[in-house]
């Protein structure tokens, strides 16, 4: 029984490899999706491919030595994907089999530094020390004295939350955070607010 | 007298045939080990009950023991001490070394999670009458972490632990509705033990 399934298997591949076949179906793998509008091209085919779906095929087959090339239209939403082996001559292999790979849209997080001194001015970081943190997410995050803008290092997904708080005040000042909470969206995220007072 | 000699060259022999067997040194492969997640100082691996490496530097590496090893004999690598408040675990630490076998040893090493959370109440606007959470719609996040907190809870905590000596900071993701709640004592490093004093205090607006 098994023998005969690897002799018929063996078969097909060698009449596939002869050219056997007539028809190929431009078909591949998806790994990553987790949003809709995906749309896929080939030779001015369209195909949309919906939100969590691991495998494609277009509706049309081509035949023996018709090339293909197939590549991304629209970007899902908040997503990047990449083809992977998109193009190529129908019959070169036994069957075609493209890689799609996705990816979430990743940006950065930041804002400005103020110290704020006693007779109400204010300037850039006036004092050494100061730690932000991004809960358990980012480590420690060290701003320098003389910065006035900062960013979080790394960048975050689109969709995933983030939360900046004070973890060692400056030496002699007390810094507040406004915007400091958020959830990431699809841009760069540069308006949270540390104010620094001195004391 | 001729006895003598022989049992004096079979001895010789058998001394040979003791360190090909890689009872000890007299080798030429280093056998080495793959260190992963390692976060402190304190690590300590033995190899056949014995030739002690300690390593103290944290990140993954790779690094090897100093006493070299004749091909093909075996090795067993051991966890002598383990950094407090970690858990280390071996895998394919048995074998006999050879090319393909002197750094088959992985040590993944992770800090003992303990769980982040705290206390809840709402207050009127002047700060008197507290009373459990009182509003729907509190949402608070430890970085990319969330958490909901329903309406009538006293008490929250995150779902996932925290390796211990990560920091965390606790914020408010979303007010609930018609309260402005604040956090005090919400920022540190994760102590070795679950950690349940981060206030809430949620002030009721209207």
């Amino acid at each position: 029984m098994k023998v005969q399934v690897i002799g018929a298997a063996l078969l097909a591949t060698a009449l596939a490899g002869c050219g056997g076949k007539a028809d190929f179906a431009i078909t591949g793998s998806i790994t990553g999706l987790s949003n809709p509008n995906l749309v896929l091209v080939n030779n001015g085919e369209e195909l949309k491919v919906a939100s969590g779906a691991t495998s494609f095929s277009f509706p049309n087959s081509i035949s023996y030595g018709t090339e293909y090339n197939v590549t991304i239209k629209t970007q899902p939403d908040h997503m990047t994907c990449s083809v992977v082996g998109g193009h190529g001559s129908a019959g070169h292999t036994t069957t075609i089999a493209i890689g799609i790979i996705c990816q979430q849209n990743q940006y950065t997080v930041g804002g400005s530094v103020a110290s704020i001194a006693k007779d109400n001015t204010s300037g850039p970081l006036s004092a050494d020390n100061l730690v932000l943190v991004n809960g358990s997410s980012s480590g420690q995050i060290a701003i320098a004295k003389g910065a006035s803008s900062f960013t979080i290092p790394g960048t975050i997904p689109v969709g995933t939350a983030y939360g900046l708080s004070v973890f060692s005040q400056p030496t002699g000042q007390e810094c507040t955070i406004t915007n400091g909470s958020g959830v990431v969206g699809d841009a760069n995220r540069t308006d949270v607010v540390v104010s620094c007072k001195v004391l | 007298m001729k006895s003598k000699y022989l049992s004096a060259a079979a001895a010789l022999l058998c001394v040979a045939g003791l360190a090909a067997c890689g009872g000890k040194g007299n080798g030429s492969i280093a056998l080495g080990v793959q260190v992963i997640g390692l976060d402190r100082a304190g690590l300590v691996l033995q190899n056949n009950g014995g030739d002690d490496l300690a390593i103290n530097t944290a990140g993954n590496a790779n690094y090897s023991f100093k006493t070299l090893m004749a091909p093909d004999s075996p090795f067993n690598v051991t966890i002598k001490a383990t950094p407090a408040n970690v858990t280390c675990k071996l895998a394919n630490n048995t074998g006999k070394i050879n090319y393909y076998t002197y750094l088959q040893t992985t040590v993944t090493c992770t800090a003992d999670p303990y769980t982040l959370g705290g206390t809840v109440t709402s207050v009127a606007a002047d700060g008197t009458a507290p009373e459990p959470l009182s509003a729907d719609g509190l949402v608070l996040a430890n970085g990319a972490q969330t958490l909901a907190v329903a309406r009538g809870a006293s008490t929250w905590q995150f779902a996932t632990p925290i390796g211990n000596q990560n920091v965390y900071g606790v914020t408010v993701l979303t007010q609930p509705t018609g309260q402005k709640c604040e956090v005090s004592k919400g920022t540190g490093t994760m102590p070795a033990q679950n950690v349940v004093d981060v206030v809430v205090t949620c002030k009721k607006t209207q």
